[in-house]
């Protein structure tokens, strides 16, 4: 299990309430449409080949 | 000579803050995985509009000055410089380049092989926020218009990161005025500030972490760490930025001309903080730049709390980087045991306190909202909220980011380079960027609003010198300005007769010669030689406290010294 998914969990346990859950599960619903939505920059990052010639061709000089 | 006994209160000043951010850059081709990023980041460099720097430091042929040379530094009291021999830019691999930008006076250079970019001075965190994100801007118009002439199928990567994730670190600097006084407390007096501020920092990675997939330079394996940075501070404190680097740098390069080498305990210094990471989301880089705004206000007013000192910071590092789940306690040189939320909460308790005894009026902006926003991002972490902090903080975002990624495709794990390429794209200046995607969607946290960062990407802010440096900069030209740097601005201008003649205008003060003291200057005056004589007049008139007239020396601090 994931560590978010595992805070939220947590999460959900403790809350007490039926309102302050239904709230938090509303806004939770929301934030899972707008990353839904940004899914799409993450299928077309990995959706352009190599990953491993891209890591290569990141590698960088040290810096300060 | 020791300074006289300190019987006065310590002397306060503004937290004007600077920012000098370092990209990741290289270029993406198919035919050649070789390292690139000297020819990105000149590429990147060479799209941004900009008053080249010319021979500022003039050093022997065999230069003596080490600081100078390695750091960028200049050297104090100008004993080493020399008309002899320069070195050109092609020389200074950390300072390669370096453009001042008339639209709003912030600057843009390389350093080593880096695209390197530094905001203006600002006032405030809301301001600082702006500045940087206008300064992505102009590097991603930048990075757009370099990749539109590449060709086949070769593409520039700018990032907005720490690390390659190969062993190589490049940094992100916030600067923020300090008075003498408390400066040479941190470094060479006091025996709390250095290890308190440092103690300080390595905790606030709970919130300015940008996230990182692995750990590097030796550090203990690790999925999923909340710091770029963390893995290369290697000490407590040190001058060195490039190796073993230290969590407080101790750098003494006021940027203030002549000011600020004075020993005046009331004269200005700057502390350059190589500690934090690059962050986007703006929530993060509020918190890091006004938090510690106020921590250094506090330590400044000299009131700081020894038992909140870590007994190893640079073992704490790393361990409080790796622990994700923000539960494991490090120890204190009290013998006392802590997470980091528990020892940030102390600062915070701390803060509130000096905020009601002493206040941080004129000398934090809006520091309640930022105590409000500190307690908040607190609270929600300790509460185990720490999903609804993804909107706030890079470090939570990322991780959302990569845990929806493994939920998706099972055949992923945190050792796969997948999951790398999406910590690196996490911070793509391009089209990819993850964070621009999410901010697209309305998911991100907006503590500035999109009219203010166009501003200031355009205009200089009004409130400190960056507004006359780009103004002047606006008035001369290229065939006019003769050297450009944060304090001074030398020009060339006609002579009466043949020979040119070289005006220098000391921009020593961040605090003076904004807008309001010098845009009446600019309309009244006709030409460049007036203009330099009126804000020659303007700033060497000092005011003491009560607005009198002082016979002290020229330029010195005004309404900034509480």
């Amino acid at each position: 299990m994931r560590f978010l998914v595992r805070q939220n969990n947590r999460h959900s346990q403790s809350a007490s309430g039926d309102s302050a859950d239904g709230s938090l599960n509303t806004i939770r619903a929301q934030a899972n449409d707008l990353l839904s939505e940004a899914d799409a920059a993450i299928r077309r990052a990995l959706g352009n080949g190599d990953s491993e010639s891209f890591l290569r061709a990141g590698r960088q000089q040290g810096g300060q | 000579m020791r300074e006289p006994i300190r019987d006065n209160p310590p002397p306060r000043v503004l937290k004007v803050s600077g920012a000098d951010i370092e990209l990741g850059n290289f270029v993406v081709r198919s035919d050649d995985p070789g390292c690139s990023c000297r020819e990105a980041s000149r590429a990147l460099l060479a799209e941004i509009k900009g008053l080249p720097r010319r021979e500022l430091y003039r050093y022997n042929s065999q230069p003596t000055n080490w600081q100078s040379v390695v750091y960028g530094a200049r050297p104090v009291g100008g004993g080493a410089l020399h008309q002899g021999c320069s070195f050109d830019d092609h020389d200074l691999p950390q300072d390669w380049g370096r453009k001042f930008l008339a639209e709003n006076g912030g600057c843009v250079y390389i350093d080593l092989d880096h695209l390197e970019l530094c905001i203006p001075e600002v006032t405030n965190a809301w301001d600082h926020v702006a500045a940087t994100h206008a300064m992505y801007r102009i590097a991603r118009s930048a990075l757009l218009s370099a990749n539109e002439k590449q060709r086949g199928d070769s593409k520039i990567q700018a990032l907005v990161n720490n690390s390659d994730g190969q062993g190589n670190s490049y940094g992100s600097h916030i600067s923020f005025l300090l008075t003498r006084r408390s400066f040479e407390n941190i470094f060479s007096r006091k025996s709390v500030d250095l290890p308190y501020l440092a103690s300080f920092q390595v905790s606030s990675l709970i919130y300015t972490g940008q996230g990182k997939v692995g750990s590097e330079n030796g550090s203990l394996q690790a999925a999923y760490q909340l710091s770029q940075r963390a893995d290369f501070f290697e000490s407590l404190t040190s001058l060195p930025t490039t190796y073993r680097r230290g969590i407080v740098n101790s750098r003494d390069e006021a940027l203030c001309g002549a000011t600020g080498y004075t020993m005046q305990p009331d004269s200005y210094a700057r502390l350059h903080s190589i500690f934090f990471d690059s962050t986007l989301a703006q929530g993060s880089t509020l918190l890091k730049v006004g938090v510690m705004q106020i921590i250094l206000a506090m330590i400044e007013a000299e009131q700081r709390n020894a038992s909140l000192v870590l007994d190893d910071p640079v073992e704490a590092v790393v361990q409080i980087s790796q622990d994700v789940e923000l539960k494991n306690c490090v120890p204190l040189a009290s013998g006392k045991r802590l997470t980091a939320i528990e020892l940030q909460e102390l600062f915070l308790q701390d803060a509130r306190r000096f905020a009601d005894e002493v206040g941080f009026d004129g000398i934090v902006p809006r520091a309640s909202e930022i105590l409000d926003l500190w307690e908040d991002t607190l609270a929600k972490l300790r509460a185990g909220d720490v999903h609804l902090l993804a909107p706030r903080l890079d470090w939570v975002l990322k991780l959302m980011t990569l845990e929806r990624t493994l939920d998706r495709r099972p055949q992923l794990n945190w050792g796969s380079p997948e999951l790398k390429v999406l910590d690196l794209v996490y911070s793509s200046l391009d089209d990819d960027g993850l964070f621009w995607s999410y901010q697209k969607t309305g998911f991100t946290e907006v503590f500035v609003d999109d009219q203010r960062i166009e501003e200031l990407t355009e205009t200089p802010p009004d409130d400190t010198r960056a507004w006359t440096r780009a103004m002047l900069l606006r008035c001369a030209g290229d065939d006019v300005i003769d050297t450009v740097d944060w304090d001074v601005i030398s020009f060339r201008l006609r002579g009466p007769r043949y020979w040119p003649v070289t005006r220098k205008i000391s921009l020593g003060t961040p605090l003076a010669l904004t807008r309001a003291d010098s845009e009446s200057i600019f309309r009244r005056c006709e030409n460049l030689a007036e203009v330099l004589d009126s804000i020659n007049v303007a700033s060497c008139q000092p005011i003491t406290e009560d607005g009198t007239d002082s016979s002290m020396s020229a330029c010195q601090p005004r309404e900034s010294i509480h």
